[in-house]
């Protein structure tokens, strides 16, 4: 696929210098052909270390890789992206994120979608790297799976005209948490589409954490309410309106058990839809059941925590969502 | 001046016992420290350290083995050692602890390739081996494959010392001694 300059790839980095490393290989294999596409990266590393790990790759030295270093403590993701996207020199730019792979076919298949669906956003599909599995029996994962159009327009993979960033102002830097979603929605509100594009993969990191180390990723999600206060047509896309998924709807209900159940006994079965699922998480039989088990006051304090803070970020924001 | 050398790996691949005969034919004390079940007989010229069953660990995804790293620390902290060759994550982790401990230095050689695949399969293995590229006082391959692997998985770069080049790797301990 000869032809001029087509997609500029943006990538926020931050704290994650080896996974942007082979990110940036995974890049160096694309299918697509080389003039067609760029990258910029916008990190906070130091200057050490930003040379070695981008700086000094073969996309570097061949003029398709451009980087910006940020002063720690200033960036965002949101932040990030916005610096990278208003660098980019193609009418399309790509967003992956430093915790994904790109299949080889991605960029083209991205560009095939983008070429056919004029002014439309295109999101891939994203699934849980195949190299990292066994980390999937850890009890703390971090991962995604997403098969296009999902609800949220995750920037792990998805293309947007670069015209449509311009109109929109891009991400909205107030918001900690969800401003992927927040630009979305801006561009569906202005009459955009947005377009399923499967073949175009990209492999996300699965990642395990100690139970302190996954509260502390969590805590970004109290931001949330800023998301739905800002855009209430989120709420079509939560549980009953109110609950960010059904896992969140449960945990809501164990909360309650906890809480007054002592007192009225008969709010301790608003705890039991949490157990029942708890227990069937792993899958069937007596070994997943076990694990399952075991599994479950570290995953009941997780997410209590995550609904705890929602709850925090729901007064903050004065508007409900758990 | 005769160097006595520890060479760190639970499971000594070939190059390793190379390189301890290398050394002991050059007039150093090289020891090979393993990992094993139960508190066997060790070779001449082997320390043998206790091993839990993993297999528990391995269900949960867990990089392995681990069970060994508390007993090859102490292995090192009991052998006076002037310094720590490591040939794994795993055990530059039990080299590293010991070093903290006010031991010797350590340099890291993986004997395992670690290419993307390799790099983040398990619980802990990326951790392991961004700790010892990171915090080894020098970090060497044993072929041009792992230089390569090093080089463009972890952007380090590593000189290629052969397991039967004992200057060079005496070399690599002088520097770091």
């Amino acid at each position: 696929m000869t032809g001029p300059l087509a997609l500029s790839v943006v990538i926020a980095s931050h704290a994650r210098h080896l996974r942007l490393r082979w990110l940036l290989n995974a890049l160096e294999e694309q299918t697509l052909d080389a003039p067609r596409w760029e990258a910029i990266v916008v990190h906070d590393y130091d200057a050490a270390t930003a040379a070695r790990i981008i700086g000094d790759h073969s996309l570097a030295a061949a003029g398709r890789l451009r980087h910006v270093g940020i002063e720690p403590g200033t960036g965002s993701p949101a932040r990030q992206r916005n610096i990278g996207w208003r660098l980019a020199r193609a009418p399309f730019v790509a967003f992956t994120d430093d915790d994904c792979r790109a299949d080889e076919g991605w960029l083209a298949a991205l560009l095939v979608a983008a070429e056919r669906a004029p002014g439309a956003i295109v999101q891939g599909a994203t699934r849980p790297d195949p190299f990292e599995h066994a980390l999937l029996a850890a009890p703390h994962v971090r991962t995604l799976l997403i098969e296009p159009v999902g609800p949220f327009a995750q920037t792990c993979n998805i293309l947007y005209p670069r015209e449509l960033l311009e109109r929109l102002g891009g991400f909205d830097e107030r918001a900690i948490a969800g401003e992927d979603v927040g630009l979305s929605l801006r561009a569906q509100r202005a009459g955009t589409a947005i377009v399923a594009a499967p073949e175009a993969v990209v492999f996300h990191s699965i990642e395990s954490f100690t139970l302190p180390g996954i509260l502390r990723q969590n805590l970004k999600w109290r931001h949330l309410a800023y998301l739905v206060k800002r855009h209430p047509e989120v709420r079509e896309r939560l549980f009953m309106r109110i609950f960010w998924d059904a896992d969140h709807a449960r945990t809501t209900g164990l909360a309650l058990a906890l809480f007054a159940g002592a007192r009225r006994p008969a709010l301790a079965l608003l705890g039991a839809p949490y157990v029942v699922a708890g227990v069937r998480r792993r899958g069937p039989g007596v070994v997943p059941r076990a694990v399952a088990i075991a599994e479950l006051p570290g995953q009941a304090v997780r997410q209590l925590a995550e609904v705890a803070g929602l709850v925090a970020g729901s007064v903050r924001h004065r508007t409900l969502i758990l | 001046m005769s160097l006595h050398i520890a060479l760190v790996h639970h499971d000594p691949a070939p190059a390793v016992h190379e390189l301890a005969a290398a050394l002991e034919a050059a007039g150093h004390r090289a020891v090979v420290v393993r990992a094993g079940h139960g508190r066997g007989r060790a070779r001449a010229g082997e320390i043998r350290v206790p091993r839990l069953p993993e297999r528990p660990l391995h269900r949960r995804g867990f990089e392995g083995p681990l069970t060994h790293v508390p007993a090859a620390a102490l292995a090192l902290h009991r052998g006076g050692f002037d310094v720590v060759h490591a040939f794994s994550p795993a055990d530059a982790a039990a080299a590293l602890l010991w070093r903290r401990l006010g031991g010797a230095p350590v340099v890291f050689s993986p004997a395992e390739a670690l290419d993307r695949e390799r790099a983040s399969n398990r619980r802990l293995r990326l951790e392991l081996v961004a700790r010892a590229l990171e915090r080894s006082d020098a970090v060497a391959v044993l072929d041009p494959v792992s230089a390569a692997d090093l080089r463009r998985w972890f952007a380090v770069d590593a000189p290629v010392i052969v397991p039967a080049d004992a200057p060079g790797h005496l070399a690599l301990y002088e520097s770091v001694l």
